[in-house]
């Protein structure tokens, strides 16, 4: 692949006004609704994102709702109130019977809640992947549940009994399930990472980051997002297509340093449009080394229905 | 802007351009690559279309949805013809141009609605709740207030029960057992506590001239305990606070240090009222306690000179409105217009509390 040329594809149209008085609009109704409009105001944010992003010229469409988050938003509150219901429980049966019996209800209380993360991410992907369109072809993710959550303990068990030393390779198991197993239409992708080397960005960049007292951080965000990005690979039939993050420290630094002070300097309702500018900055920084061939992008998802992952994901803050 | 309307089949992403024209119940749409084929959709079979700017969607069919794509000018005429149909339904009803402006409106609404409810509502609702209180809650609260206020002041006993002996001269015409305590000290000062506690300063007794002053300021101060001022104050003060807390977050930092001192200025403005309020109710129980009204004036002209006079005076007086307005305000009132002689009682429990004050 020496000597490809690659291009910027993805474009964000995203208009300040407009993200401005979204973010505006969102925050008074999730504050008057006591929070319960916040599927909503979620959904809206992703349909602003999606539609402002442009591949080869169309947009991407996301087809969630409010209503369906807000379905995936009550099950995670009701999966949090139970779980704090047996700490409770177990708490109360520690003071009056047996702290035997207390501990054993803490272990299974956790471990249920171990054994809902892979549930959430799994769910979160299904959702969130059904919902997205590019010219009214759907994404979709075709990952097994058992077979991942088998997966996710067996990496997690290893990274505790290694003292987080095994955390690289669990995340690029990770990303590799996921992304294996992430379609849109007859397009394929997968993630060709070694976790080898994200220990050593890892290692290299918390060392550094602590020696330049936090400066070092930008750059090591710059690693890691290369790191991601360019072991990601879109795959059509026989064709492979590179994608490469041209993004440098500097540029992280300065994006996060004016967004900053333009949320400070707005009293936060700028939000919007440090949103727009972390869109923008992103996608003129991703190249691809050719283009999907649309004509031969072929529709093969079913219809999928459930919230409940995405909103569990975005509680337990899990992000993969 | 450049025109461009595409078709997708749902089946593929392939691009097929067309043009799309609007009809009564139908939607045709021409392939323009494909001879001009017409495909008829019908608007029943249309689940939804969107307006974004100048990009229309329109979602066609059952899973997987056929969809046409338009940007450009034309975007927002067809969005327009589609509109007209009322049974078609069309989603994100916060995407339009005027985005911007909705949000400006809400907020202003919204921040409207906060400061009704801030200078408003709520010390309506925290005066109506301060009247809900009962009575011996009430005067629990004054006594403990008393005692913290006895235990770090000096108390002059003779003078104290001078004055409750004159005090008992007079119909209070009121619920609560009115108590007076004279603490010694120079400051022209008195104030009244919830349940009937009533605290004066030997400073305010000495500047006295007539027994009908001390009426006066005991009206004053009675008027404020039946009122339950001092409940209601603390209600509201306590209210103001607990909606900074809930709104910010936490009363801390340059918002609430700002929030804090519109609440102050609130207090103030609130106190006048309370104080005219006493000075009229005072003013009644001296008249049915056939007690010559101008001790009112006397007693307000004394403050307003002692105010002009010394500066430690300024402290207790900055919440009372101007003294001269005051006095202007008791001096129109018909009432005020009577006059009765001194009881001989009051003139003397009057001049012991005053010898004892010395």
């Amino acid at each position: 692949m020496e000597n490809q040329e690659f291009k910027k594809l993805l474009k964000f149209n995203g208009d300040n006004s407009k993200a401005v008085g979204m973010f505006i609009i969102n925050q008074l109704l999730t504050l008057v609704t006591l929070g319960i409009y916040y599927p909503w105001a979620k959904a809206t944010t992703l349909k602003y994102t999606y539609g402002e992003s442009e591949y080869l010229g169309t947009r991407f469409e996301f087809h969630g709702t409010g209503k369906e988050m807000f379905i995936g938003f009550l099950k995670a509150i009701g999966v949090i109130i139970l779980f704090y219901a047996l700490m409770g429980g177990a708490v109360w049966l520690g003071i009056n019977t047996s702290m035997v019996v207390a501990y054993l209800i803490i272990a299974v209380a956790y471990i249920g809640f171990l054994l809902l993360i892979p549930a959430a991410i799994h769910g979160s992907n299904k959702y969130r992947l059904s919902r997205s369109s590019w010219r009214g072809i759907h994404f979709g993710y075709r990952g097994d549940l058992k077979e991942f959550t088998k997966l996710f303990l067996k990496e997690m068990f290893l990274t505790i009994v290694t003292i987080g030393i095994y955390a690289s390779w669990f995340h690029v198991s990770m990303r590799k399930y996921v992304l294996g197993h992430t379609r849109f239409g007859n397009v394929e992708f997968k993630f060709t990472g070694i976790a080898s080397e994200l220990f050593v960005i890892r290692l290299k960049g918390i060392i550094l980051t602590i020696l330049t007292l936090g400066i070092y951080g930008f750059w090591y965000m710059k690693d890691i997002i290369a790191y991601e990005v360019n072991n990601t690979k879109i795959v059509q039939g026989e064709k492979e297509i590179s994608i490469r993050s041209t993004l440098t420290g500097g540029d992280i630094f300065v994006m996060l340093i004016t967004n900053y002070l333009i949320i400070i300097f707005t009293l936060g309702i700028g939000f919007g449009i440090a949103l727009n500018r972390i869109m923008r900055v992103t996608y003129s920084n991703i190249e691809f080394d050719s283009e999907i061939d649309t004509n031969n992008l072929i529709q093969t998802e079913e219809e999928y229905k459930d919230a409940a992952g995405d909103d569990m994901l975005s509680m337990l803050d899990v992000s993969i | 802007m450049e025109n461009k309307c595409v078709y997708f089949d749902g089946q593929s992403a392939q691009e097929h351009p067309c043009t799309l024209h609007v009809a009564d119940d139908c939607l045709y749409i021409y392939l323009t690559q494909h001879n001009n084929q017409q495909l008829i959709i019908n608007k029943a079979n249309i689940v939804n279309y969107q307006l974004n700017f100048n990009h229309l969607t329109v979602k066609i069919g059952t899973y997987p949805h056929q969809v046409v794509e338009c940007y450009g000018t034309d975007a927002n005429g067809l969005y327009q013809a589609l509109a007209q149909n009322s049974v078609l339904k069309t989603s994100q009803g916060f995407f339009n141009k005027n985005m911007l402006l909705v949000a400006l409106v809400a907020s202003a609404v919204f921040i409207g609605l906060g400061v009704f409810a801030f200078f408003v509502a709520l010390p309506w609702a925290a005066e109506k709740s301060a009247t809900l209180i009962p009575l011996n809650a009430e005067k629990q609260l004054g006594e403990s207030i008393a005692a913290s206020i006895t235990q770090s002041a000096t108390i002059n006993d003779s003078a104290t029960v001078y004055a409750n002996k004159y005090v008992a001269q007079l119909n209070t015409h009121t619920n609560y057992d009115i108590h007076v305590t004279v603490i010694e000290s120079d400051e022209i000062n008195a104030f009244a506590l919830p349940g009937g506690q009533l605290f004066v300063y030997t400073g305010i007794i000495k500047q006295m001239k007539t027994p009908e002053e001390f009426a006066a300021l005991l009206g004053h101060e009675i008027s404020h305990v039946s009122n339950q001022h001092s409940l209601k104050s603390i209600c509201r003060t306590l209210s103001s606070s607990l909606f900074i807390a809930a709104v910010f977050g936490d009363v801390s930092g340059i918002s609430a240090g700002i929030v804090q001192q519109a609440n102050e200025f609130k207090q103030l403005t609130y106190s006048r009222e309370l104080e005219t309020e006493a000075d009229e109710k005072g003013l009644e129980m001296m008249v049915q306690n056939k007690i010559n009204p101008k001790g009112m004036i006397d007693l307000l002209t004394m403050l307003d000179n002692e105010a002009s006079n010394t500066p430690a005076v300024l402290a207790y007086f900055s919440t009372h409105p101007e003294t001269i307005i005051r006095i202007k305000n008791i001096k129109a009132k018909p009432i005020a217009k009577q006059t009765f002689a001194t009881a001989p009682a009051l003139k003397l429990w009057f001049d012991k509390l005053q010898t004892a004050s010395k």
